[in-house]
């Protein structure tokens, strides 16, 4: 595997909204469920997941909730709020709109 | 969003702990992974640990998200608000004008009007403090008072207050340090000062024991700021000698600085024991009499008591002096309201209240005005800072990040605007308190206490915030791209139409116009006022009131001491005319008399009407310039001579005698069977008491032997200079 892409913040958030849109789940969760959507490219090391969902959860674009998972023990999990989901639709469109934009200028032929 | 960042602020550690727990959960979960996949627990947690990375580190990073967040925000804000209103040097002036304007007007009102209305008498337990207020049946309000006898049977027997205590206003002379003033005087019952539980500024207060019994010596009770101002605040005074209406006094005490007795809005200058109302009138009847009344009542509920309890008690006690007591107290009520929805005075309709509640909303008005203005100038600052905006949202910072920074600068300049609005604030209350018009003993004592502080914070804060969430919210709504793309800052884009500002600017046209109409109605109507028919001309009338029975003369002694004056004045060089009447005009408490027409008997069950009258001699009409509308003036010979004259107004003709010529009837103003009065000139009407009463009858006589039951007659003198 070649050297794992550098990640920008503010793509990360768009990660992990787009993961919570899809339905609420727990830190170690959206960690699986990252690596595997991402087929293993995308390395987000699990310490860096927790300060994000944070600074997602203080924005009010996320909230959380203790619940009890099966084996009886409780784990805290996200959701993605209303303005969270107007906020991912944005990003989301900016996004696409940067990714076209930056790969029409890559696949221009070389004269 | 809010929970997390308060929570993070108090409960620091709670977040902390569950944050330990999450990532306990999720390293047991990974754990849990690399055993099913064959390791050993202990290699399994090595790997876990490898995998998540740095745990401590990412503890540390999620607790400085959060703090980063909040106080570093905060204070980033404040500074970069600063920055920006030193930046717009012009628009954070006029916005701090508006603002100062708005806030001081409003603080301003609002402590004239809690001074009156609003703040608790200066006493502990102000709310048990009651107005009894006694009403005659089928009498105007206010025109009753408690007899000393009847006080002394609602003391006794009032079960339910504390305390009954009572005060009587008149006006002394007090000679002091080689000069007389005039003062307002509140004669109080013994317990006054223990039952309202005030403690003296200086000396001693007036105790139970004193004040009720004949023949004590004089004290006298100083008011705060009469001592300020007569005895420039002489520590000395305590003990001094003083003449009171020329008999000898002792000052005793001085009454607490914000004490201004039971009507804050007067101005009263010295309290006496109620014995001392024996310089006034004789004591026996004042004492004995249950007729005289001029005791104004007030109680203090004992602790617990409701007012619908109190009122029954009294009621009970009511019942039991009606049926003792059949000549007197019959046609009595007594209600007992509490003090503060007796304000300014327990008999007066609320028409005070429905005036300060005007200037309130017209205060609110401006202040509203002033945020409408303030808006539209932030609205336009806003659109012209898109760019700014746009580049921040790009930046990543999200939108109720930038609405809190818009909110901040709103929020600081309405504190500047505040600060400055209380200043203007104070110092236009220093200018009304010291408002001391002559001889109208109106006071206002307005002070920025806790209250009206609050109230000014308050509409500060509210300005600040209502002012700034629209342009802040227009603000943070900048689309990135556009905005970031356009060649300049429009004021207008697609998305915001002018609409809104549009709006606020006709809002703030019609709000200035409706502050203008109000203003200059009352301008109108102080102008009016001053050109009002009073049905005399005041204009060059000087008058003097004296009482010489104060000084002991006696009916004969003052007579001839008139007549002296009278001369005397006359030939005074600028002097036109001179006159001699029993009360001033507009000015004192005139006498009614209940009159009996010859020929039309009263119909029994009925009362005759009772009219205000003036007992003048030959010469008032022609000073004061009344207008003899019919018949002829008073001469010299009416006085002395038998057959009784009077002049009515008009009112009364038209009321006794509506469709015939008034001059040549006659009238009594004595009993149904005479002595009768002839009436021998009619006059128009005027105003007698006040400049907003309605007609009312009215009719002059010559000064007789009186058989009336004021005991003395204060005289006004007026004459006319050119």
């Amino acid at each position: 595997m070649s050297k794992a892409p550098d990640l920008v913040q503010g793509t990360l958030d768009l990660l992990l909204m787009k993961i919570l849109a899809l339905e609420p789940m727990n830190g170690y969760a959206i960690s699986q469920r990252l690596k595997q959507v991402s087929r293993e490219v995308l390395q987000v090391s699990d310490g860096s997941l927790y300060p994000a969902l944070h600074k997602l959860e203080q924005e009010g674009w996320i909230t959380a909730e203790w619940k009890a998972t099966e084996n009886n023990r409780r784990a805290k999990f996200y959701s993605l709020t209303r303005m969270g989901r107007k906020h991912l639709e944005q990003e989301a469109g900016n996004w696409a709109r940067l990714s076209t934009a930056i790969s029409r200028v890559v696949k221009l032929n070389e004269v | 969003m809010i929970a997390l960042r308060l929570r993070s602020l108090f409960r620091r550690r709670q977040v902390d702990q569950e944050l330990d727990e999450e990532i306990r959960e999720h390293l047991d979960h990974l754990t849990n992974d690399y055993i099913a996949k064959g390791l050993t627990p202990r290699e399994a947690r090595e790997a876990a640990l490898r995998e998540f990375g740095g745990v401590e580190r990412a503890k540390e990073n999620c607790r400085d998200a959060r703090k980063v967040d909040w106080l570093q925000n905060f204070v980033q804000d404040v500074r970069f608000g600063l920055r920006m209103l030193r930046k717009s040097p012009g628009v954070t002036a006029v916005v701090v004008i508006a603002l100062a304007l708005g806030v001081g007007a409003n603080t301003a009102i609002f402590s004239i009007v809690d001074g009156f209305l609003l703040r608790p008498l200066p006493v502990p337990s102000p709310e048990q403090i009651t107005v009894l207020a006694i009403q005659q049946k089928d009498a105007p309000i206010g025109s009753s008072g408690f007899s000393y006898p009847e006080f002394l049977d609602y003391r006794r027997q009032a079960e339910t207050f504390s305390d009954v205590f009572g005060i009587v206003i008149s006006s002394v002379q007090l000679t002091a340090n080689d000069r007389s003033d005039q003062c307002f005087v509140n004669y109080v019952s013994g317990n006054f000062f223990s039952a309202l539980g005030v403690k003296p500024a200086l000396g001693r207060l007036i105790l139970p024991s004193e004040g009720e019994t004949l023949g004590e010596p004089t004290v006298v009770v100083l008011d705060y700021s009469y001592w300020q101002r007569r005895f420039d605040g002489d520590l000395g005074v305590i003990g001094r000698r003083i003449l009171v209406d020329d008999k000898s006094a002792t000052i005793i005490g001085v009454a607490p600085r914000r004490f201004h007795g039971m009507f804050p809005i007067f101005e009263m200058d010295v309290y006496l024991p109620m014995s001392s109302i024996s310089l006034e009138e004789p004591a026996i009847a004042f004492w004995n009499n249950r007729d005289r009344r001029r005791i104004l009542g007030f109680g203090r509920l004992k602790p617990g008591v409701s007012l619908r309890e109190a009122q029954s008690s009294l009621d009970v006690v009511t019942g039991r002096l009606a049926r003792q007591y059949p000549a007197t107290d019959k046609w009595f009520t007594v209600r007992a309201v509490p003090e503060k929805s007796a304000r300014p005075i327990a008999y007066a309709n609320n028409s005070f209240v429905a005036i300060s509640g005007l200037f309130l909303v017209l205060a609110a008005f401006v202040l509203l005005l002033a945020c409408l203005n303030v808006e539209n100038i932030l609205l336009a600052r806003g659109s012209a800072r898109q760019r700014e905006m746009g580049i921040r949202a790009a930046l990543g910072a999200g939108r109720a990040r930038l609405i809190r920074q818009v909110l901040t600068e709103s929020v600081l300049l309405a504190i500047l605007g505040g600060a400055a609005g209380i200043a203007i604030g104070v110092s236009a209350n220093r200018w009304t308190n010291a408002i001391h018009v002559q001889d109208i003993p109106l006071q206002l004592d307005s002070a920025l206490d806790w209250r009206a502080f609050t109230f000014a914070l308050a509409t500060v804060l509210f300005a600040g915030i209502v002012v700034g969430l629209l342009p802040a919210i227009r603000a943070s709504s900048a689309d990135v791209n556009i905005v970031l793309h356009a060649g300049t800052p429009r004021s207008s884009d697609g998305i915001h139409r002018p609409g809104l500002r549009n709006f606020l600017i006709v809002a703030q046209v019609a709000g200035s116009l409706v502050l203008l109409v109000a203003a200059g109605l009352f301008v109108r109507s102080l102008q009016m006022v001053q050109r009002f028919d009073l049905g005399f001309d005041p204009n060059h009338v000087l008058n003097v009131t004296l009482d010489p029975h104060e000084i002991g003369y006696d009916e004969a002694r003052t007579n001839g001491f008139y007549r002296d004056i009278e001369t005397r004045v006359r030939a005074l060089p600028g002097v036109q005319s001179a006159s001699v009447a029993s009360y001033v005009p507009m000015g004192g408490f005139p006498s009614k008399a209940a009159v009996y027409i010859e020929g039309h008997p009263v119909a029994s069950g009925e009362q005759p009407l009772r009219v205000l009258f003036n007992c003048v001699d030959s010469a008032y009409v022609e000073t004061m310039r009344v207008s003899l509308l019919r018949g002829r003036d008073f001469t010299d010979s009416d006085s002395e001579s038998a057959p009784l004259v009077a002049i009515i107004n008009q009112t009364m003709s038209h009321h006794f005698w509506p469709h015939e010529d008034a001059i040549g009837k006659r009238f009594s103003m004595d009993g149904p069977t005479g002595p009768f009065a002839e009436v021998v000139g009619m006059t128009n009407n005027g105003k007698y008491q006040t400049i907003g009463e309605d007609a009312q009858p009215f009719f002059y006589v010559p000064p007789r032997k009186t058989s009336h039951r004021n005991a003395f007659c204060t005289f006004a003198r007026s004459f006319r200079l050119n």
